[in-house]
């Protein structure tokens, strides 16, 4: 029993990480119907800028925020204003192929400026903190908490400010929000811009204990797809739910099961998901 | 010429459809002009398009005098022209105080809050239910929400599109009310109405739409008996009287 | 066309004599890269491209491929003639299995569904004993210098073993291009709903594409893996390779024939040949280029390298058609008394709207019957229900006495309902000839029969009459995507009516053109029921319905309020009040 509650302490953890990952997604894919393929591949050059920033500045992964978040929320603005605007009304073969070259951009570009190696950031003496009487890695806890703070933030720029609100219209119903002046493209803009930061912000507190390489956005796309579709997309809420169901089955199914087909579960739930109920646990059918 | 809004030799369509044939009509200031017409005649088009969501193929619209054919729907708007959708104008998954509040976007003063929390106590429906998400609104509240919504930006025109669309008579009623309330105070109405008769009943002015292009203009329920319109709405005209009042389609242009 | 043939066949040539001349080990070595991967991407472009079933899953099947061949040769000395057969089969039946459910999803999520069930796949041989699990399969050496065993000591055998496999899969593609098969594939792609609407059963022909792409793929797989003798999950199941084989059928032009040829010359190569120059960091700099072009491409020329080079002729807009008709108006034919499509009590609500509100029709056979009314009165919903795009809450239908309500409307085309869309939907990248044979009676058609032979000559004639008759004919390899919108107006009528349904349902078919062609639209149909068919039309031109319709039903707020001849539904006082409103 003490393994269970171990294991599922530690999945709402791993799970608080997986949603964050997955907030920009689900957000992008909820304001305009864009999938972006492209969206690990962001997290992973992240955490290659958090850990170069270390590497050569010394500075703490906590410190790069200012510094990491800003420059990733104008890339994600400059990726919308130089591709995604040209896609959003355009087919959906074209939408999943002009992603799927931008991931391609990033991966291998990647590849070619820091070569195929693995790094990571390692701090001395990292100790644990109890979580409801369960040990776990401080820059864990650390990245659960940063996890819950920006989800928070969120919902309350969204849900108290004008933007905010402006931006839940245009997502709603891009034509009524014209009628009232709403400057639709700009809060397409602004919304790959917080998409993209939060996954970069993911990607900060990430590489503590987490390793990154070019090929790292593969499995976290995955898991960010699958947090999305289980908890509902289009939703803030959609994305935490998600990711907390994905790190719970990952880490309980992989304790109880067997922990070399963790991530097989977990795809299998995903898959299972798709054909069931693709608008996930939140969501509501006929969008 | 003064008329607030002029829509000249207006052609119009969505990709190589055509839809608006040539056009010509004109909105006067404080007017209540209706358009009425059978299905598929163009009527939503030409809002759209005056609105700014349909880019005009040949022709132009004017405001006031000046050119706005081409302008995005913000700017129409900016420019004093609201305008409320067929179907639902309002924002189903927002509470109907965000609704009210995101009617004033393009607004930068700082009375805004007051002025939401007035237009609050004249329609008390919504006044209870402001904490209420819009889609549980009623069809005939919604019509209250979006039209309140107009009382928070100071238009010279707004656009009507279908306002009593599946709505019982007596909310039919109010809608025309509160129409006829804000054109007191200032507001021109361009109305497209599939109900004929509660449009005619209400309009100052009134133009038949057919095929995309103007069959006939006049005023009050006795046009429905001119042959022109009979035509517009059932095909080949039947012997009907003649009836006064109203003019038929200017020739059109060699 | 025999200049085409001459340069393949010179091409080909050239390929098979290159080991005589180039002893370059490196060289051959990429070729063979070239070839099993162009095969792959050509065995992807069945599915990807010609389906649109875009899937980046692909790699499950190399590995099936590889590790059926490769698990039977090494345990029990199978030879590979035999393994690579095995290896298409499982291929193809798992491909089957998990494209059943998976087809309905909408694309995105299917792409995604791929991704995860590769990773399923990946994961599973990763830990699987029997076949190695991490440590991978070794092949035996002991079979080498054998034709029956597919193994060699040099690069030459090898290399026209892949270049075999890649003249397969090409060739395989050819077959299906060149044929029906191809023609309904891409017309699934371009308009699913159109396609089901003309008979074309949709699922069928994805699940065919799948597991033929399946079947293909592995046989690559299987091949590649007597070249590299050595099998594990990173070597041929990684999603590398499932990426790389999109990238090439993308970039060279995914649903065309030589997209895949193409692609897999220029990026294969120039992948090896960065690697060998660039080595280390270098690797990968040529993958951003590729990335960039499928960017470029996706944005500007959907066709790849192949839609580049051919040049598509860009023709103007050819005026609205005057008919090829002929002058004289045929006679009208008096409608028969028997009921050929009969609506009983149908109902339909989306959420609280009753938009279809117990529907009572008979249409009778050689009539045309009108259908107005107006705003939200649910004739269109009327349409879907019957044909299958909607599911009706209650009600019956039946088309000459065979029942029609709830089937999926490609089986409602079989019973003999045709129908075309309010909004135009032709097919916008296949032929004008192309689109009008998709509306061939496809109720008896086997797939073997569609992937091999051309349509029977009597439907070609059919086609043909009906293109010259609305003067189209000489339209007929254009695009129908560059036609004027009133001659797609005229093609997809001709497509409803190809196979002669018992009756065609016609969604505002005079809409949105001028009055010359709305003259000549109302002739040809017409003249069609003249020849038999029956039809019934929503319309809101009154005058046309005056002029066309033997009989008008007039529908308000979801009923059938009157039926009968124009001139009684035009004077029915209750009809005026309807339109008209309170």
């Amino acid at each position: 029993m003490e393994l269970v509650w171990q294991a599922a302490v530690s999945g709402v953890v791993l799970g608080l990480v997986y949603a964050l990952v997955a907030l920009g997604l689900s957000l992008i894919w909820g304001v305009m119907d864009v999938v972006n393929l492209a969206h690990a591949e962001y997290l992973m050059l992240a955490m290659y800028a958090t850990y170069w920033l270390w590497a050569l500045g010394k500075v703490d992964p906590t410190l790069a925020v200012p510094v990491v978040v800003p420059v990733f929320f104008g890339l994600g603005w400059l990726t919308y204003q130089l591709l995604v605007r040209r896609i959003v009304r355009a087919p959906l073969a074209a939408q999943i192929f002009a992603t799927f070259g931008l991931l391609f951009i990033l991966r291998y570009g990647a590849f070619a400026a820091f070569g195929p190696n693995v790094y990571g950031v390692w701090r001395p003496g990292e100790g644990t903190v109890a979580v409801l009487g369960v040990p776990v890695a401080t820059s864990k806890v650390l990245a659960a908490a940063v996890s819950l703070a920006a989800f928070g933030l969120l919902a309350g720029f969204l849900r108290y400010t004008k933007t905010g609100k402006a931006l839940q219209a245009a997502a709603q119903n891009r034509d009524v929000a014209l009628a009232l002046g709403i400057p639709v493209d700009r809060m397409y803009a602004l919304s790959w811009g917080i998409g993209i930061a939060s996954v970069a912000l993911a990607g900060v507190f990430l590489i503590p204990f987490y390793q990154v390489s070019p090929t790292i956005g593969d499995a976290f796309l995955l898991l960010a797809f699958a947090s999305v579709v289980l908890g509902g997309f289009g939703r803030v809420d959609g994305a935490l739910v998600g990711g907390l169901s994905i790190g719970l089955l990952e880490n309980l199914l992989g304790t109880l099961v067997s922990p070399t087909f963790k991530f097989l579960f977990v795809f299998v739930a995903f898959v299972a998901m798709l054909l069931i109920r693709p608008e996930g646990l939140l969501g509501e059918t006929g969008r | 010429m003064n008329a607030l809004l002029e829509v000249r030799g207006l052609h119009a369509g969505y990709d190589r459809r055509e839809v608006l044939r040539g056009v010509d009509l004109c909105v006067q200031p404080q007017e209540i002009v209706v358009m009425i017409g059978p299905n598929g005649a163009g009527k939503s088009t030409l809002l759209r398009t005056v609105f700014g969501f349909l880019r005009p193929q040949q022709g132009d619209v004017l405001l006031a005098g000046e050119s706005i054919a081409g302008l995005s729907p913000p700017e129409v708007l900016r420019r004093g022209v609201c305008y409320v959708m067929q179907g639902y104008s309002i924002l189903p998954n927002l509470t109907v105080y965000d609704n009210l509040l995101l009617g004033a976007y393009v607004r930068r003063d700082r009375r805004v809050r007051e002025d939401v929390e007035a237009v609050l106590e004249r329609f008390p429906i919504l006044r209870e239910r402001r904490r209420e998400k819009a889609r549980v609104l009623s069809g005939g509240e919604r019509r209250m929400l979006e039209l309140a919504r107009v009382l928070l930006l100071t238009p010279k025109l707004v656009l009507l599109d279908e306002p009593t669309l599946g709505l019982a008579p007596a909310v039919v009623d109010q809608v025309y009310g509160m129409v006829h309330e804000l054109r007191g105070q200032g507001i021109a109405f361009f109305v497209v109405e599939q109900n004929a008769r509660t449009a005619l009943r209400n309009a100052d002015r009134a133009y038949v739409l057919e095929q995309g292009q103007v069959r006939f203009e006049g005023r009050g329920e006795e046009i429905l008996q001119h042959p022109e319109v009979q035509r517009a709405y059932l095909g080949a005209s039947l012997n009907l009287p003649e009836v006064p009042g109203g003019t038929p389609p200017p020739p059109p242009p060699g | 066309m025999s200049r085409t043939r001459l340069a393949v066949g010179l091409s080909l040539a050239a390929l098979v004599s290159v080991p005589a001349w180039v002893q370059d080990s490196f060289f051959l070595n990429a070729m063979i890269h070239v070839f099993l991967l162009g095969a792959a991407a050509q065995a992807w472009n069945l599915v990807g491209g010609y389906a649109g079933q875009i899937s980046f899953g692909h790699a499950a099947f190399f590995g099936i491929g590889a590790y059926s061949a490769g698990w039977l040769l090494s345990r029990g000395g199978v030879t590979p003639w035999v393994g690579l057969w095995v290896g298409a089969a499982v291929a193809a039946g798992v491909s089957l299995l998990v494209g059943y459910p998976t087809f309905s999803l909408r694309r995105h999520f299917f792409a995604l569904a791929t991704l995860a069930l590769a990773e399923i796949a990946r994961i599973s041989f990763l830990n699987w004993e029997a076949v190695g699990a991490a440590i991978g399969l070794y092949l035996p050496l002991q079979y080498r210098n054998r034709v029956a065993y597919l193994m060699w000591d040099s690069k030459p055998p090898y290399y026209w073993t892949a270049l075999a496999v890649f003249v397969l899969a090409t060739a395989v593609v050819w077959v299906v291009d060149r044929h029906r098969a191809g023609r309904y594939l891409r017309a699934v792609e371009q308009d699913e709903d159109a396609a089901e609407m003309l008979g074309i059963p949709t699922r069928r022909y994805k699940l065919y594409a799948m597991g033929l792409s399946a079947a293909l793929t592995a046989v690559c797989g299987g091949v590649y893996a007597l070249y590299v003798l050595y099998i594990d999950p990173y070597n041929v199941m990684a999603s590398r390779i499932s990426l790389l084989v999109v990238v090439i059928a993308l970039i060279g032009g995914r649903g065309t024939v030589w997209g895949p040829v193409l692609g897999a010359f220029f990026i294969v190569l120039l992948n090896e040949y960065t690697r060998a120059w660039l080595g280390g960091r270098g690797a990968g700099t040529d993958f951003i280029l590729f990335g960039l072009l499928v960017v470029l491409l996706s944005l500007y020329q959907p066709r790849g390298l192949v839609g580049l080079l051919a040049r598509p002729l860009r023709q103007p807009q050819v005026a609205v058609a005057g008919a090829g008709g002929e002058g004289e108006e045929p006679a009208r034919t008096a409608p028969e008394d028997e009921v050929v499509l009969r609506v009983r009590g149908v109902q339909k609500s989306f959420g609280g709207v009753r938009a279809v509100r117990g529907v009572d029709l008979e249409v009778r056979r050689g009539e045309i019957l009108g259908l107005v009314g107006p705003n939200g009165a649910g004739k269109s919903t009327l349409f879907d229900c019957l044909t299958g795009f909607a599911r009706p809450d209650g009600g019956e239908a039946s088309l000459g006495g065979a029942r029609i309500l709830g089937l999926p409307p490609h089986r409602v085309a079989w019973a003999g309902l045709g129908r075309t869309f309010q909004a135009i939907r032709v097919f916008p990248d296949l032929s004008v000839w192309d689109n009008v044979l998709c509306g061939a009676e496809h109720s008896r058609e086997g797939l073997w029969d569609a992937t091999l032979r051309e349509a029977p000559e009597p439907v070609r004639r059919r086609g043909e009459a009906l293109l010259r008759s609305f003067g189209l004919w000489e339209h007929r390899h254009r695009p129908a995507g560059q036609l004027s919108y009133g001659q797609q107006k005229l093609l997809s009528l001709a497509m409803a009516v190809l196979r002669q349904p018992q009756v065609v349902l016609l969604d505002e078919p005079a809409a949105g053109v001028n009055p010359v062609l709305v003259e000549e639209i109302g002739r040809q149909i017409r003249a069609l029921n003249a020849a038999g068919l029956t039809f019934v039309v929503i319309e809101h031109n009154m005058e046309f319905v005056m002029r066309t319709c033997h009989r008008v039903a007039f529908m308000a707020e979801g009923r059938v309020v009157t039926v009968g001849r124009p001139e009684e539904v035009q004077s029915d006082p209750r009809v005026l009040e309807l339109y008209y409103g309170r």
